[in-house]
């Protein structure tokens, strides 16, 4: 069953067994964006990744099927991590998510390369990290970052460009001919 | 400095863009319960479901409220149904339930409402 099918059946009445499908096929995503956003703290993202969730389904009326069911959630869960950051920010002058990512200890232990892209993806700006993140490890493409990160087009590809530049010398040891 | 035209690739950055897509996708997060989390989280049925409900009664209520009407047209002669008229003696009241058509109808739009108020009623009661 396609996900519009689904989305028709939680229109129509209300399907929570079609609603959880619809949940098992995109926690994946929308969990390790709201990790890399709030810099691998699993269990804010997770909490993130459930309001994101209860949010889609209060508001599923609103979707258009202007894009992709899953850019839809993504950019709720862009919100949602935005908000939290903000009452976050009111309540202590919390350092910022990017210097969490070295104080997180990872779940596994990472290959050389994953280990050395990470350490490389952590000298780069956070807006330039959150695209590289939703272009190559998630695979969307610009136009469908533009529409979750609310950004214009440009300047999706203006922080791809850049960070990609800026990741260049640091993976040469892994690739040569890049 | 940012290259003139953003949307085209140098052999270079295609081989860097091709590198990245190769190693730096993510695996899948297993569940481990995460389903089960949101949909214990999700709030009861919306009100939504419970105004189609109602809807699609009153759409039904409707329909046989107009069948039984074109039913009752074309069964009798133009003029047989006299409109029950407000101050005349009860006796003519009495007269015009006598026809069975119009027990039936209202009997057709009581039961409609019923169901349709069902719940409104019940509440009521226990109040």
């Amino acid at each position: 069953m396609t996900d519009a099918e689904l989305i028709a059946r939680v229109l129509v009445s209300d399907d929570h067994a079609a609603f959880g499908e619809l949940v098992g096929r995109h926690q994946s995503a929308v969990r390790h964006f709201l990790r890399h956003l709030s810099g691998g703290d699993a269990a804010l993202a997770d909490d993130l990744a459930q309001e994101t969730f209860v949010q889609a389904w209060r508001g599923i009326g609103r979707f258009r099927g202007a894009s992709s069911f899953a850019t839809w959630l993504l950019g709720i869960a862009h919100n949602h991590w935005r908000n939290a950051r903000r009452k976050q920010r009111t309540v202590s002058a919390e350092p910022e998510h990017l210097a969490a990512l070295e104080t997180v200890p990872s779940q596994a232990p990472l290959s050389d390369l994953r280990h050395d892209l990470g350490r490389a993806m952590q000298t780069l700006a956070a807006e330039e990290q959150t695209v590289l993140h939703l272009n190559f490890q998630q695979g969307l493409t610009h136009s469908e970052i533009a529409d979750v990160l609310q950004w214009p087009l440009g300047t999706v590809k203006t922080h791809l460009n850049r960070g990609k530049e800026k990741l260049r010398p640091l993976l040469a040891s892994w690739n040569p001919t890049i | 400095m940012e290259p003139d035209d953003l949307n085209s690739l140098s052999p270079d950055d295609a081989k860097l863009e091709a590198w990245l897509r190769a190693n730096a996708s993510l695996p899948r997060l297993p569940d481990d319960g995460f389903s089960c989390r949101v949909l214990a989280a999700l709030p009861p049925v919306s009100r939504k479901a419970r105004v189609s409900e109602r809807r699609r009664v009153v759409l039904c209520g409707a329909a046989v409220g107009v069948i039984v009407a074109v039913a009752l047209y074309f069964a009798g002669t133009p003029g047989d149904f006299v409109w029950p008229t407000a101050g005349p003696a009860a006796g003519d009241l009495v007269a015009q339930f006598a026809d069975p058509k119009l027990p039936v109808a209202l009997g057709v739009a009581l039961v409609t409402l019923g169901i349709t108020f069902w719940r409104q009623v019940c509440r009521w009661v226990r109040i």
